[in-house]
């Protein structure tokens, strides 16, 4: 195990009440890609910055390696890789010589620093642009740049923050084998709203919501967990509004007359209805939603 | 090392390649041309006794070192006062703060920048003064170490503290944004009297110049006079041959202070500095019990009544929020001031009133009436209100009027008694200010997209037009009649008017 968070808590003082951004979350992390989801306000964010080093939590302890990394960030640090979900760069300086102050940030040495970015500059496809002024990249380039700056040190943590942000699909998708090819001697923690992005890629997903961990498991395990709860219905347009108040409708589409709809419930939702196999998306939909405990109580009247 | 020296080269390339670096050393150049003129020339700068030393490298090197110690301190600390809020608004401190690099080696970096920054305007002033020299042609012999060595014993010890004191006020949070920039003004007029009067700094120098020139011309009776001097047609100005001086022991002990002081800012920067912890993470906090009974009884009463006053027009409406959007956010301690200096402006004797109060409570709006012009720039909105169907000019008024209803809120305890009292004149006084005020926030604002420049501009006419009476930059007219006499007032609202105009232009255009 290289990463132990051990009951995190982090709260803002709001006037005289304090409002927690996590509450109480535990959790351990080996090798391999940890994909954080959870909806805006979830805390991810603060989780990430916690683990960053950045900010210090109000209670709990995180190790890293067995280390304390609260008491001592620098160990941390020093194997840290870190894509915040927004960050800047300076914009007069071209991609590589903002590249060579990061590196340069994070104790590289002279001699290593041209190789390595070198080297990341070719996987990120930024060869061609490595001596523009950053201001001229796209959303995508600076959003290469960021992940090429989190890999200088070639660090065993790893923490991104919404990644794939302004990435087109090919990106995306070259990101993901990026970090396939990463995790095998690392540890890398993905935060996103996409579940997509990890639904491929993650070995392990942590569910978060109002600042707690609700869930934490395999994605197969995750996925099992919803396994004779995922429902396909095809119906009329004019009953659509009635089972999106339901139900959570996890897709649907559209068939001439007729819609097709994904549907997450305990209990088939029509008689119509088939069962279907899960995905991810269905998994955190009927763990996150609140519609799930409105069809419960009405189920069980 | 690498860290330190990766950091110092990013960050000094970060903020030499901007437009406004170039701009800067440009002007500064400018300046020093400026400060050696011509014998023939309508002014002087440095008179002693009726005498001023020709053109050698021994001359102007002390020359330049007098200039740059009176006038770079609150030149410099403006411009490199934005090291560590750089990394700050461009997100970069999001990166910066989870590398392992220390909070010593950070902060060091960029007090290594701040002093490269400085050095470069300096060394542009020197190759200026060189041109000066040859241009001149008083004396064709250029001597380097003349040149220089009161640049390096006077002058650069005080970079190393302003470089320091910069950056110390940036990690301090009170002191950071507008509030920093006026009270560092403060703190520099305070204290140029003590640099001219300190023993072993320039004024030691001043002084040995004065006997120098008193010992060798007895009979002259000039005055000495540093900065700029109207030279009176009669009055001639003689040269003499200055040979110079070679730097004493005194002298470097003289910088001790100055380095001491680079120091403790330097610690204090390192004990305050958050090491961008505090970024990102909301912070909201509910208002004490004043503000809250302030805004419940008073201003919530108050909006209502301008809401329906507004109603009828498009442009009321729109002046409304403005407004609003200019007042969001402020301290309550800031409200409870303006209203307490309005309750004084009614009670006060009218000589105090019109030259402490009244200009105080339009310093006291200086860091709310700054956002004018740049606030969407701030809030990046501006291409949300690019698109809104109001015209850009209409846009432009209501922001100009807001800052202008501002103001007169500020002065109401005075329009209040003017009115009664049939001032009239002095009424019309408080309009062309505030209108000036206005427009001049607002110009500095559209204008460099930031809200230092009113802030350091306003406050050093504020100082020296209202508090120093000097007639030319007294928009207000303290002395009311030597001022209309000298048609101050109206060259004042005809600066407002061309003001308005081109801030109008610029934000159309934009």
């Amino acid at each position: 195990m290289l990463l132990d968070i051990q009951s995190l808590s982090h709260q803002y003082q709001r006037g005289k009440n304090a409002t927690f951004a996590i509450k109480s979350l535990s959790l351990q992390v080996s090798s391999g890609i940890l994909g954080l989801l959870g909806s805006n306000g979830a805390g991810k964010s603060s989780l990430m910055r916690i683990l960053a080093t950045i900010t210090k939590p109000s209670q709990g302890t995180i190790l890293w390696q067995g280390q304390d990394i609260i008491k001592s960030p620098q160990f941390l640090r020093n194997e840290l890789g870190y894509l915040p979900q927004y960050f800047g760069v300076y914009d007069q300086l071209s991609g590589f010589e903002f590249l060579q102050y990061m590196a340069g940030m994070k104790g590289l040495s002279q001699s290593l620093t041209k190789q390595t970015i070198d080297d990341l500059l070719n996987k990120l496809n930024l060869t061609h642009a490595a001596h523009l002024p950053l201001k001229g990249y796209s959303g995508g380039m600076k959003q290469r740049i960021g992940i090429a700056q989190a890999l200088l040190n070639d660090p065993k943590l790893l923490i991104i923050d919404e990644p794939t942000v302004g990435l087109d699909p090919q990106e995306r998708a070259n990101f993901r084998q990026l970090l396939t090819e990463l995790s095998d001697e690392r540890c890398i923690i993905f935060s996103t709203h996409i579940v997509a992005d990890v639904e491929s890629i993650a070995d392990h997903i942590a569910i978060m919501q109002t600042g707690e961990l609700i869930q934490y498991e395999s994605t197969s395990a995750l996925q099992a967990k919803v396994a004779n709860k995922c429902w396909q219905l095809t119906t009329n347009f004019s009953e659509l509004k009635q089972i999106q108040h339901d139900f959570i409708v996890s897709h649907s589409v559209r068939k001439g007359d007729k819609i097709e709809l994904s549907i997450v419930a305990d209990f088939s939702p029509d008689e119509r209805a088939i069962s279907r196999s899960p995905t991810l998306e269905d998994a955190y939909l009927y763990f996150t939603s609140t519609n799930r405990t409105q069809v419960d109580s009405m189920r069980a009247c | 090392m690498n860290s330190l020296r990766q950091c110092i080269l990013a960050d000094f390339k970060q903020r030499s390649r901007q437009q406004s670096f170039i701009v800067t050393l440009l002007s500064m150049s400018v300046l020093t041309l400026l400060f050696f003129p011509s014998l023939e020339s309508q002014y002087q700068t440095l008179i002693i006794n009726g005498y001023r030393g020709i053109y050698n490298s021994e001359w102007l090197g002390i020359c330049l070192a007098m200039l740059n110690v009176l006038f770079l301190p609150i030149i410099c600390f403006y411009l490199i006062k934005n090291g560590l809020e750089l990394d700050r608004q461009s997100m970069t401190s999001e990166l910066i703060a989870s590398t392992p690099v220390s909070k010593l080696t950070y902060l060091f970096s960029k007090w290594c920048t701040n002093v490269l920054i400085l050095l470069c305007i300096v060394l542009v002033m020197l190759l200026s003064i060189v041109l000066i020299q040859v241009y001149y042609g008083e004396s064709y012999q250029v001597n380097f170490w003349a040149l220089v060595w009161p640049q390096l014993v006077f002058v650069l010890p005080m970079l190393l503290a302003v470089a320091s004191i910069a950056i110390m006020f940036e990690s301090i949070k009170w002191l950071k944004g507008g509030v920093g920039n006026v009270v560092y003004f403060f703190l520099w007029t305070g204290s140029i009297i003590s640099t001219i009067e300190s023993v072993s700094g320039i004024g030691s120098l001043l002084s040995q110049i004065e006997a120098e020139v008193a010992e060798r011309f007895p009979l002259q009776q000039g005055s000495t006079n540093i900065g700029i001097n109207i030279v009176n047609e009669t009055a001639k100005i003689n040269t003499f041959i200055w040979q110079g001086i070679e730097p004493t022991t005194t002298h470097l002990l003289g910088t001790i202070p100055l380095l001491l002081l680079c120091l403790i800012c330097f610690i204090f920067t390192v004990l305050f500095f958050d090491r961008f912890s505090k970024n990102s993470l909301p912070e909201s906090q509910q208002p004490p019990w004043l503000m809250r009974m302030l805004n419940t009884h008073v201003i919530n009463r108050l909006d209502a009544l301008f809401v329906i006053l507004a109603k009828p027009f498009s442009f009321t409406q729109f002046l409304r929020l403005e407004l609003k959007l200019l007042l969001k956010g402020h301290s309550s301690y800031w409200v409870i001031g303006l209203l307490t200096l309005n309750i004084i402006q009614l009670f006060i004797s009218q000589q105090l009133l019109v030259s402490i109060v009244l200009p105080i409570s339009w310093l006291w709006c200086v860091l709310v009436l700054s956002q004018l012009g740049q606030l969407e720039k701030q809030a990046n909105t501006v291409e949300l209100i690019t698109y809104s169907k109001k015209s850009a000019v209409l846009q432009s008024l209501a922001s100009y009027s807001a800052g202008w209803v501002l103001l007169a809120m500020a002065s109401s305890g005075s329009l209040v008694r003017f009115a009664f009292m049939a001032e009239w004149v002095l009424l019309i006084q408080v309009f062309i200010a505030i209108s000036f005020s206005v427009s001049l926030a607002y110009f500095c604002g559209a204008f460099t997209g930031t809200k230092r420049m009113f802030e350091i501009l306003y406050t050093s006419i504020w100082y020296i037009g209202l508090i120093q009476t000097a007639l030319y930059l007294d928009f207000f007219g303290v002395n009311s009649e030597v001022s209309w006499q000298a048609g101050i007032p109206y060259y004042f609202t005809a600066i407002s008017i061309g003001l308005l105009i081109l801030t109008v232009r610029i934000k159309s255009t934009r």
